[in-house]
Formats: C-alpha cells, structure tokens, sequence
C-alpha cells in the first residue's frame, strides 16, 4: 500500500531524514515512535506530499507520490501536528468543505458524517466556529477532516495529544477498527500511546530508522521489560549526535 | 473542488468585522477624493471620470489589505498543511486565492452604485464611456489582486504582506519605462513603448476605449504575477 525508499529530505545541511525505506500493508496500525526533532513529522509531511524529498521514492498504491501527486493525495487522509484548521468555520462547514474539495457524493458525505459524529462525539459542537472550540474537540474535528472521505491510507500526527483519557480510548478503538481495511500510520513520543495503538512500531532518532519492529518484540529486548529505558537507550536520551 | 476552496477563500474576507470596515473605508475615501479632489459636482462630470481616474491608488491602498491574508494566514496557521494535502494543483490553490481576492474587491466597488444613481437621475451621462472605464477598472483590480496575491505568498505575516502588497501595486500603478529610457522608447512601437505603463493603459480605457492591447497588457501582467505565485507555492513542496 505504501512503500518507502531509500528517502532523503535535507533542511540546508541538516538532514532530517536519512534513507529510510518500509512497506505498510492493509491492516496495519504503525506508530513513527521517536524523541522530538527525530523526524517524524517530517516523514509524514513527505508521504502526504506537503514536503517532496531529495532522495528516494515514496510509493501509493504502486504509484509514485512525485509522479501521480494528485492520485496519491486522493488516497490519503492526513491530520498535521497541533490540527490546523480554518478557525472562522463551524465544524459542519469545515467537513462539508473537506468533503467537497474530495468530491464526495452528497450520500457518502451524510453516511460518512454521521459516523464521525457518532465516533468521534462530535454531535454537541456540529455547528459551532471551530475558533471556539476547546483542545480536545479541535483535535477531533481534525481527525474527522481527515477520515471524512473514507481514506484508504489514514496519517495522523499525535491524533491523542490534548485528548482527556475516555476520548484517547475511543478514539484508540475507532483507529483500530479503521486499520482492518485501511492502513493507519500515527506517530508519538509517548510509548505508551504506541503500546496501546500499534502492532508495529517505527522508531526514529536523528532522521534515522533505527527500529522497525513489532511492539511485543520492542517489548522482550527492553531490560526488565522497562520500555523507558529501552527507549531511552535506543534514542541515546534524545540527544542529537 | 475549486468551487469548495474558492469559496472558503472567499468567505475568509467576510470573517471579520474589519472587512466591513475597510469597504466603508473605500467607499468612503473614493467618495471623497471623487468629490472634492476630482470636482464631481463643479465639473458636470458625464463620464464619471473624477471617480475612475483616482481608483488605481485608492485600490493600491486597499486590495493589499484584501489580499495580505490569503497565503500569509495559511502559513502561521499552517493550515497550509492541511491545504497542501488535499488532491488539488496548485494552479488551483493560486488561482482559488486570485478570483476569491478579485471577487472581494468587485464587491467592494459595488460602493460606486450611489454615485451611478446619482448621474443616472441627474446628469446626462456617457454611459459607454462609463463602462469602458469600468471595464478598466476590473482589469486593474486583477492586476493589483494578483500583486497582493504574490505579496502574500511570499512571508507568514499578513502586516508584512500588507507592506510588500502596497509596494508592488505602487511600483506598478507608477511606473513607466519612459521616464527611465526616454531615448529607447522613441524607437519602439506603440505597444511596446506603453509595455510597463500601467497608467497609459489604464488612461485608454477612461477616454473611452476598450482597445485589445489594453486588454492584453492587463491580462498578461496579471498572469505573469500568478505565474510568480505558483512558482513560490509549488517551490515550498520542495524546499520548506
């Protein structure tokens, strides 16, 4: 579904990404586990074609994302870190707009609608300005922006972040529902949100690919099975070299 | 898609009272200036010319307020993200922010509608002259929508945006090949000597002519400034 490789992308002479290459298949929830700065964001950002890399292929579906940039983006759903979004829009007028800009017939739009207020409990701030909303629910009006159109490959960058701990499972549950036939790629530096969410996990450090790993395995090599330190070794404390 | 993000673009103008404030503001500096500095009511003014004749500086003023926050906003919001996700070119995101800003200023100058009542009711007036100044008036709010259009594309700070909006569309309303290459223009043809002169063209239509020249120069500016745009959108999925 979606394959990555050898990729490169430089800011001047840093290297924010370094050759990463992997593959995520249907049915797969991966978490882009890493300490700030490792490049997660970054990686998402290439594989929903806001930042074209200087090296490597990012493939969708068998095609490449510079080549085929507008089949690509069709595909995918993306919600970036800190959830942008038009702030003088009612949360009804940014889904319908989302909605639009992906062609939806008006029968998938309601169906679709009403599932991400019934999931996502959107149903009591429908058509209140987003400018007004708190943390919690702008974080799920952006989820809901990027699942509307049914995305065959969902991107999410810290979907849970800001969310009180009954919405982080629900939407915990929803992700897991979605990824038996989309592939859901989300990224953390919590590892506890990672050994909630994901059967497999991405560790990133300094642009690199350091682990790319099922979470249960992560878990066995961890000493004494204290994932923290495993972690913090991994990731040499978050310090750049 | 482009009738979704067209619209959203639009009604982003429409969002703030000081939107409403600064159509007041036009409405209320034209008036003026057509009135006292240009003598509406001494001259019997039969063409509306004393309206015409100070739009391009009284537009350059205000479109770059229309136009500062279209790419600006979307950078510090970084709903450019959000934006640069969506399966949309950028042809279309630059020319959604374009019409939107277009759009905004030809509602704006619905503000001229007292002043067609009032030579309607009472002064004979030259109403093919008046639309031909009309048609030039458009054509100048392309040019000066796309100049604030680029402005904006360039930074992440609307107040920014203004500053580098005002000064494009001052640097084009006033400038003029030749006053810079006197001798050189001597020997161009007409076209060609009138290629930079915004307010040359701009002249014809207020006397009366829609000349196609005129129509080109407007157009081709106007796209030779999207064109800048796209090239600063489509470079940033590249080098951000």
């Amino acid at each position: 579904m979606i394959e990555i490789r050898g990729l490169v992308k430089k800011f001047g002479s840093f290297t924010a990404l370094d050759n990463i290459n992997f593959k995520v298949q249907k049915g797969e929830i991966v978490t882009l586990l890493g300490p700030n700065g490792a490049g997660k964001s970054t990686l998402m950002r290439c594989i929903c074609g806001c930042l074209l890399p200087d090296a490597g292929e990012i493939l969708i579906k068998g095609k490449k994302l510079r080549e085929d940039l507008l089949f690509c983006l069709e595909k995918i759903g993306y919600m970036p870190e800190n959830t942008p979004l038009y702030p003088e829009m009612s949360v009804a007028e940014y889904l319908r707009f989302t909605g639009k800009v992906f062609q939806m017939s008006d029968d998938d739009f309601k169906k679709n609608l009403s599932l991400m207020i019934e999931k996502l409990d959107l149903s009591s701030v429908m058509n209140k300005k987003i400018s007004t909303l708190s943390k919690g629910y702008r974080r799920r009006t952006g989820v809901a922006g990027a699942m509307i159109h049914r995305p065959e490959i969902l991107i999410l960058d810290e979907p849970t972040e800001g969310l009180d701990p009954n919405q982080k499972q629900a939407l915990r549950e929803f992700l897991k529902e979605y990824s038996l036939h989309s592939p859901v790629i989300i990224s953390t530096h919590l590892l506890e949100e990672a050994e909630n969410l994901s059967s497999r996990v991405l560790i990133l450090n300094n642009g690199k690919l350091i682990r790319d790993t099922d979470f249960k395995d992560l878990k066995k090599q961890a000493p004494r099975g204290n994932l923290n330190q495993l972690f913090y070794e991994l990731t040499n404390g978050g310090k750049n070299v | 898609m482009f009738s979704a993000l067209f619209k959203r673009d639009l009604s982003g103008f429409f969002y703030s009272n000081s939107a409403y404030f600064v159509f007041a503001a036009y409405a209320l500096i034209s008036m003026l200036m057509c009135i006292f500095k240009g003598e509406y009511f001494f001259i019997g003014d039969d063409s509306l010319r004393s309206f015409f004749v100070f739009q391009p500086q009284i537009m350059a003023l205000i479109i770059p307020i229309i136009t500062m926050r279209g790419w600006a906003e979307e950078y510090r919001s970084s709903t450019v993200e959000v934006l640069m996700s969506f399966p949309v070119s950028t042809l279309k995101m630059v020319l959604s922010k374009f019409f939107s800003a277009w759009c905004a200023a030809l509602i704006m100058s619905l503000a001229v509608i007292p002043l067609i009542i009032t030579q309607a009711l009472y002064i004979d007036s030259d109403w093919g002259s008046i639309f031909c100044s009309f048609i030039g008036f458009v054509l100048g709010c392309a040019v000066l929508c796309a100049a604030g259009t680029l402005a904006s594309a360039l930074t992440a700070v609307p107040a920014v945006a203004y500053v580098a909006g005002l000064t494009f569309s001052f640097v084009i309303i006033n400038f003029n090949a030749n006053a810079i290459i006197p001798r050189l223009s001597d020997n161009l043809p007409f076209f060609f000597e009138r290629v930079f002169d915004f307010s040359a063209w701009y002249q014809n239509f207020l006397n009366g002519q829609v000349n196609p020249a005129g129509v080109f120069y407007f157009v081709a500016l106007t796209a030779l400034l999207l064109f800048f745009n796209w090239l600063i959108i489509f470079n940033r999925r590249e080098r951000q």
